[in-house]
This record gives C-alpha cells, sequence and structure tokens, in this order.
C-alpha cells in the first residue's frame, strides 16, 4: 500500500506539475483520492493568482504607442544624429513577463495550476511576432487565460478572444464588414483569419464540420471587435473596444445556426455555441489528455472527459476531476516528452538554480522554444517526435552541463532518490553512481529518461 | 503509432475515395524491394546528387512574388501592391509575361543563367485552406490530410539507402525539430545553428549507455545528435548570431547546411524552412512585410548559391509554400488563404530558363471558387522528375512509396540536365 501511494505522489509531481524540489518531501495525501483533491486545489490557486508589480497590457501598449510616437517625431525632425533615441519597451517587458512567470513555477508547490495555464496559453496561443505583440503576449496570459483555468471553457474562450493579444495576433482590430458604414466607403475589408483559427484551432477543429462560407460568415460576425489605439478613439488606450460602424449588419448563418443578434451580442452567441458543441467537446479533451498522458491518448479516457464537458456545459475542474480520476492517468511508464520550458523548470526546482532572465531566454531559444513566440496560431506543439531530435537533445545537453558546471550538486544520487522517488531506474541511478565528477553526475541525471520525460 | 483510419473529402483530381490510413502501414515492408538504378556513389565522377528544399510556411503570395503582368486583370486586381513594388524598383522581366518581383534579384540571375525554373498556378492537391493540414499534405506527399506519420521526402531517403551502399546520415533537417517531411523510417540529423560551447564526449557515452538500456527514442536521437558534431560546421560566434534578425540567422542556415551537403561523407537529402509568409495584412510586396521576406529568401539563395558551389551542377534547391494566396486584396491590405500558387526549383542541374504555367486567367469566373489562383500543375508532376532524373529513384518507387496515388499525375518533362 505504502509503494502505491509513493508512486502516485512522484507522478503527481512528476507528470502533473513541474517535478519536485529538492525540498520537498511528501504531499499530505494517503490516497489517491485525496492526492486529486491536492491537485484540483493547486489549479483553483493558480486562478487567482496574481502579478501586482506587473503593467497591465493597456500600460504596456500605452507605452508601446508613446515610444513609436517620439521615434516618428524624432525621425520627422529629422534630429537622428545626436538625440538620444529612447529604448524600445519590448525586451524589458518580455524579460520582465519571463522573469514573473518562472519564479511562480519553479516556486508552486506541485505546479498542476501553472501547467494549467500553460497548457490553455498554449491551445489560444498567440505570439510576440512584432514588438507591439512582445509587449501584451505576456499580459495575456495573466489576463485573459489565468483567471478561467478552474472555470468554464466558455468563459474562456470569451476572455482570450476579447483581448487585445488575439485580436491584434490575428489582424482583427481592422477588419471591417463590406456592408457596414466604413466598409461601404471601401470596396473590400474582411479579414477571415481570427474566425477561421477560432473555429480550427480553438473550438470544433479542423473536423468540426465547418465549411468556406462558415467561416466567411463568422468573420462577418467579428468585424468591428478592435482595439482602443493611440488616439484613444472611444475608450482606454489598449483595450478592447466593439466598433459598431466596422461591424456587418444582418443575421448570419453559421454551422446550420442563424444568429441575428445584433452588434457585440451576435459574436458572443456564436462563440457560446462553440463553447458548447460536441465536436468542440471532443477536440479539446482530446488536447488536454494528449498535453498530460499520452501522445497518443487512450480513447477511452478522451471519451470520458468529453463526457464530462458535455454533462456539465464545460466546466472545467470537472474535467480535470475526470481526467485525474482515472486510473489511464496514473501509469507508471513516463511517456511525454518535457518541452524545453518544463525541462528547464524541473531542473530549477531539482537543482535549485534560477537562470538569469537574459540567460534563460537565450537557452530556451536555442533549445527550440522561444519564450512567448510560437510558431503559429496552433501554438508549440505537445508530441515527443517535435521535440526529439538530435540537435534539440545535444542542446539540452550541452545546457546541463553549462548548470552543472556553474552549480555542482553535492549527493546527486541521493538527489535522484529524492526527486525522482520510485521513478528513478536501476540504470539511471547506476550511471550516476559511477560518474567520474559531481558535475557529470548532474548532467547524467539531467538528461536521464526519467527526467527528460514526464 | 495508432492505426486511426483517417477520412477526407472527395475532391475534383478524381482521387480514390478509399485511400486511407491502413493502406500506408503497410507499405513500409515494401520499401527494400524498390530503390535506385544501382550506382557506385564512390565511383570517380559518379553523380551524386544534392536535394535541398525550402518550404515556406505561411501560404507565400505568388502573383506578388512572380506577377503575371501581361494578363490585364493582374493590373485591375492588384493595383495597389504593383505600384508599391513599383515604387521601389523595376519588376524583373521572365518572359514577357510574368516577373519577378524586384527583391528577388539572385532568382532572376539564376533563371537568366538558366538555371532556374519557376512554376505557377501549381498546388498540392489540397483544396482547403487550412496551414496544418496543407502542410501536411504537402510535406506528407499523401493526396489529403489523413494524420500521417511519414514524409515524401523520408520516404525517398529510404528507397535510395540500400545495402551498405550509401552512408546512413544521408538525410538533414536544419532547424529544432524535425517536421514531418523527414519524419519516417529513414533516421537523418538535424541541425541548428549553436552557440554553447560543446558537452564532453565521456558524457556522451555514458548517456548513450544509459539510453540504450531505456529509452530508444532517445538513444537513436543522441547517437545522430553526436555523429553531427563531428561533421558540424565551426562555432558562430554570439556576436554574428545578433545580426540583422532574420536575414544574418538565414545566411548561416544557409552556410550550415551547404557545409554538410558539399562534404564527401555528410547529407545528400535536405530540408529548412522559412516561417512569415502569412500575409493577411500589411501585406506591402514594394517597401513593406512582404518585399522583406523576399530579401531574405534572395539572400538564401544566393548563399547558397556561394557555399554549394563545388557540387552546384549535381543540386537542385526546391522553394515551395502549402498554398497561394487569394487573388483579391483583403480589406486589411493582405491577402487570405488561396490555393494556387508559385514554387521554383533552382541549381545547376535543372535545366532552367523557363516558366511554366499553364495559365488558367484572373476573370471571376476563371478563379477556383471565385477568389482564388485555379491551380492547373499539381506539385508533385513538378518534383517527381526530380526525384527520378536528378535522385536516381525508379518513378515506380515514387509511385507507390514516395507519392502513393499519384499515377494520374505524370511528371513533367525537359526539368534536369541530363
Amino acid at each position: 500500500m505504502k509503494q502505491e501511494i509513493e508512486l502516485s505522489q512522484a507522478l503527481a509531481f512528476h507528470r502533473f506539475g513541474w517535478g519536485r524540489r529538492y525540498d520537498q518531501r511528501a504531499l499530505p495525501a494517503g490516497s489517491r483520492a485525496q492526492l486529486v483533491a491536492l491537485l484540483l486545489d493547486d489549479a483553483e490557486n493558480s486562478s487567482s493568482l496574481s502579478f501586482d508589480d506587473l503593467p497591465a497590457s493597456r500600460d504596456t501598449l500605452k507605452t508601446w504607442f508613446d515610444y513609436r510616437r517620439e521615434i516618428k517625431a524624432i525621425r520627422a525632425r529629422k534630429q537622428e544624429a545626436g538625440v538620444e533615441k529612447p529604448k524600445s519597451p519590448s525586451r524589458q517587458f518580455l524579460l520582465g513577463e519571463l522573469e514573473a512567470r518562472f519564479d511562480a513555477d519553479r516556486m508552486s508547490e506541485i505546479g498542476f495550476g501553472e501547467r494549467l495555464v500553460d497548457f490553455w496559453s498554449n491551445h489560444f496561443a498567440v505570439s510576440a511576432i512584432n514588438p507591439r505583440m512582445a509587449v501584451i503576449a505576456g499580459p495575456y496570459r495573466r489576463e485573459a487565460v489565468r483567471p478561467h483555468i478552474s472555470g468554464r471553457f466558455e468563459d474562456l474562450l470569451l476572455s482570450v478572444t476579447r483581448h487585445p493579444a488575439m485580436i491584434h495576433y490575428l489582424d482583427n482590430q481592422v477588419s471591417m464588414g463590406p456592408n457596414s458604414k466604413a466598409g461601404r466607403r471601401r470596396s473590400k475589408g474582411l479579414n477571415e483569419n481570427l474566425a477561421r483559427e477560432i473555429l480550427e484551432l480553438h473550438t470544433v477543429g479542423v473536423n468540426g464540420g465547418y465549411t468556406q462560407q462558415d467561416v466567411t460568415n463568422f468573420a462577418k460576425v467579428l468585424t468591428g471587435w478592435s482595439i482602443v489605439g493611440p488616439k484613444a478613439r472611444g475608450g482606454t488606450i489598449g483595450t478592447f473596444i466593439f466598433r459598431r460602424f466596422m461591424h456587418e449588419p444582418g443575421a448570419q448563418k453559421i454551422m446550420g445556426k442563424v444568429y441575428d443578434q445584433r452588434d457585440l451580442e451576435q459574436g458572443i452567441s456564436v462563440l457560446r455555441t462553440l463553447a458548447h458543441h460536441p465536436a468542440t467537446a471532443r477536440f479539446v479533451s482530446q488536447k488536454l489528455v494528449q498535453h498530460f498522458v499520452s501522445d497518443d491518448p487512450p480513447k477511452i479516457l478522451v471519451a470520458r472527459v468529453e463526457q464530462t464537458f458535455l454533462n456539465s456545459g464545460g466546466d472545467l475542474q470537472r474535467m480535470y476531476e475526470t481526467l485525474l480520476q482515472d486510473t489511464n492517468s496514473w501509469q507508471p511508464e513516463l511517456r511525454k516528452i518535457r518541452r524545453p520550458y518544463e525541462y528547464v523548470v524541473a531542473t530549477s526546482r531539482a537543482f535549485n538554480v534560477r537562470p538569469k532572465p537574459k540567460n534563460l531566454f537565450g537557452s530556451l531559444k536555442l533549445m527550440g522554444q522561444q519564450p512567448f513566440r510560437p510558431p503559429s496560431p496552433q501554438g508549440w506543439p505537445d508530441v515527443g517526435e517535435s521535440w526529439i531530435a538530435p540537435d534539440a537533445l545535444k542542446t539540452r545537453l550541452d545546457w546541463a552541463e553549462q548548470v552543472a558546471r556553474r552549480r555542482p550538486s553535492r549527493d546527486v544520487r541521493a538527489l535522484a532518490r529524492d526527486i525522482l522517488g520510485p521513478l528513478l531506474s536501476d540504470e539511471t541511478d547506476l550511471a550516476i553512481a559511477r560518474a567520474e565528477s559531481a558535475k557529470q553526475a548532474m548532467a547524467l541525471m539531467m538528461l536521464s529518461p526519467e527526467f527528460q520525460r514526464r | 503509432m495508432s492505426s486511426k483510419a483517417g477520412t477526407w473529402k472527395f475532391n475534383d483530381m478524381n482521387l480514390n475515395p478509399e485511400f486511407d490510413r491502413r493502406h500506408i502501414l503497410h507499405m513500409g515492408t515494401g520499401l527494400a524491394a524498390f530503390g535506385l538504378i544501382p550506382r557506385l556513389a564512390s565511383a570517380a565522377g559518379a553523380p551524386d546528387p544534392r536535394l535541398l528544399l525550402v518550404n515556406l510556411r505561411g501560404g507565400l503570395d505568388g502573383i506578388s512574388a512572380v506577377m503575371p503582368v501581361g494578363d490585364p486583370d493582374y493590373m485591375r486586381l492588384r493595383s495597389s501592391f504593383f505600384s508599391d513594388v513599383k515604387s521601389k524598383g523595376m519588376p524583373l522581366d521572365l518572359d514577357g509575361f510574368f516577373a519577378l518581383n524586384p527583391e528577388l534579384k539572385t532568382l532572376h540571375r539564376l533563371f537568366r543563367k538558366r538555371q532556374a525554373i519557376i512554376a505557377h498556378a501549381t498546388a498540392t492537391p489540397y483544396r482547403k485552406r487550412s496551414h496544418f493540414d496543407a502542410q501536411e499534405v504537402l510535406e506528407s506527399g499523401f493526396p489529403a490530410a489523413i494524420k500521417a506519420d511519414s514524409g515524401w521526402m523520408n520516404r525517398a531517403i529510404s528507397g535510395l539507402q540500400t545495402e551498405g551502399q550509401i552512408s546512413h546520415n544521408l538525410g538533414l533537417s536544419v532547424g529544432h525539430a524535425i517536421p514531418l517531411i523527414m519524419r519516417g523510417p529513414a533516421k537523418v540529423l538535424s541541425w541548428a545553428p549553436q552557440i554553447l560551447p560543446q558537452s564532453s564526449g565521456d558524457t556522451i557515452d555514458r548517456l548513450m549507455q544509459l539510453y540504450q538500456a531505456r529509452d530508444p527514442e532517445l538513444a537513436t536521437a543522441l547517437k545522430m545528435g553526436a555523429q553531427l558534431d563531428a561533421m558540424a560546421p565551426e562555432r558562430i560566434s554570439r556576436k554574428s548570431m545578433r545580426g540583422r534578425g532574420n536575414l544574418k540567422a538565414l545566411e548561416q542556415v544557409a552556410k550550415g547546411a551547404a557545409k554538410l551537403l558539399v562534404r564527401s561523407d555528410g547529407a545528400r537529402i535536405a530540408t529548412a524552412s522559412i516561417d512569415g509568409w502569412d500575409t493577411h495584412a500589411n501585406e506591402k510586396p514594394g517597401t513593406g512585410r512582404l518585399a522583406r521576406l523576399f530579401r531574405a529568401l534572395d539572400k538564401l539563395v544566393a548563399t547558397l548559391e556561394q557555399e554549394l558551389e563545388p557540387v552546384w551542377n549535381d543540386t537542385v534547391v526546391a522553394v515551395v509554400t502549402e498554398f497561394g494566396r487569394t487573388v483579391n486584396v483583403n480589406g486589411t491590405a493582405g491577402t487570405d488563404h488561396g490555393t494556387g500558387g508559385v514554387a521554383f526549383l533552382i541549381g545547376g542541374s535543372i535545366k532552367g530558363g523557363r516558366v511554366i504555367a499553364d495559365w488558367p486567367g484572373l476573370r471571376e469566373r476563371e478563379l477556383f471558387e471565385g477568389r482564388d489562383l485555379r491551380p492547373t500543375t499539381d506539385l508533385r508532376a513538378l518534383i517527381k522528375p526530380v526525384l527520378t532524373d536528378h535522385l536516381g529513384l525508379s518513378a515506380r518507387f515514387v509511385e507507390n512509396d514516395v507519392f502513393p496515388e499519384s499515377s494520374s499525375i505524370k511528371a513533367l518533362q525537359n526539368i534536369i540536365l541530363s
């Protein structure tokens, strides 16, 4: 009995969290049911975590607009030579966000909630593809995603879709209906990007049964969903605003349903319907199980989570509960690969190291996961074959040796046993024992299959 | 590996509606039986072909890259873009009908030198507009998106590996992760510019032992990673990495990949990708975003030509993208996902100097679904002769294993110099 709970505790940290910290021992849970309760609490706590010393997206955007205005003014006055140009705020904001996020992750108790923030931020991915996106990609996670990870999928969807980061990333702030007041002054105005990605990536999925016409109609519904720009027309700079003069008037039919509401209500209604669509239940459940359990998620587990989604109207805590209560989630084989960020956080916790944000940023970029910069609206890939590549693995090893060089641990063998518990294999234990130096032992532990997978 | 059968919709290219994933899983056993016409790669003077495929992710706007200036509808539909281009420079004439964006200088020079073929109104068989599925079809080599787990280049590599003849480090994927096009049974190298100091050989050996006992997947990856270090280009200094963003990084990528392709014991089939072509807003092919991307692409081609010089006559660089874009400019001065687009074949092995385009026209009734350039050449028709005439794969192998269900797609003639 004791062995089983030891294994479950190890998996709770390793599979559902960021991995044990060097100073952590047993969790106050004598049964799997108690562990599940702890994990669910962890999720709720993360959703209410606030970062008071970080600027809100409206403030970072305003700072960005001010900076742009100054640069333009300097150029206009042709005073480039000799004038001290202001520095772009983007990098500083990005590093600040990275630091805060990294600290929250490495200091979290188990980290299930933080893993969920990461998961949902990736599902509803935005990317720092340019300096303007760079100042709001970080706040987006805190403002739009985090507060809703324990609530309902519908609320999460509405929240992310109305955040300036998503609107801007998918070019919706200037999309206008051809028959809208603004559109009639020009010949065209529609941009399909946001509508398409909501259907394909956020809700029903590419096989969800929508057509090109549905995409176009949904794009029309979303016209007017915009952001207040530097001229502060209609609201506070950098906040969401609905601009009626850009909105395509009239009812629209999407996936067999007609939406005849007006203005903002029309889009909200579509999103609500999508949030409860059976294809959404399936697509989202599949991704959730794939993220935590296996690249090839067990069909029966996906079906159960899907059923919970449908029965509860998209209650995320209930879905997590279904996931956590299933024996499929607690198999001892570690099949998922830790993505670079997960690997770095796990290392930080296990060895009590805290890379400087600038170095952290550079290392993650080299490992193929530049912070806040996923390659597309699809987010970072979630399957091993995307991350297990010769070059990537070599980079992880090079980084491990760097870390080991700077902070060699004293008793790596004991540390391995503490961190991994029953997940530690005899072969890894032996390799560590036979290492020629503490540095090498650390590198071997970090690159061991048990540490690279979860 | 799972065996979920995929489903896909019957489309206008007359493909087998029962085509599904189970069919593909059975194919793997047949690979060794096919293969290339036997050749002794080590014999002096024997051809030793290289293929590098550059994948432009996001959907390149073909009509901005290769402008159909001879088509009066182009001027009507894209006047704002054309003005933007003209404000920066003169389009580079190709054949009186088509002209290149002025940033593509190297491509133009190579075209004039008969070392580049430009294909227009070309596409894969995919007819919807999802990046994800379109890229899958482009990379898998199958006629539809069925959640394939291997890519056509990987399968081509398998065909080239007959017993003991060719080094097993044949395939090279440039970048941090291996894309679908290079995934499959054949093991490939991956490489990306590095700036960390190297780890010690002894640690690698011990780690290798550990992986061999516990984790075959990691073992394979580590083995190739270690081999790569032995061959890899010199360390790139931190300073040069900081350069002008994309341009500098791409230059390093080209140099590194070229070094690995030139070596006698190096790679032969490689792939790299450039992101950022999804120009939904403010496309500005003359003075803005797309112009910058063209400049970077042209720099990549120029660097490849320079660095691959010793083997240029044996080289094909293929430039492809998952789909073209809408013919009309959208409401945000950009273009949306489309269908027909362009592809380039560049290299000393190419019988170049012409534009391959069965031009469908740009009037509304001539467009695909009223919005996109109608594709009139299947991309596979362009790639097939590269696989057979340049790499030496048998036509039967290409049809059965590399591009399954493509027997109706006839390979284009006069692509490769004999």
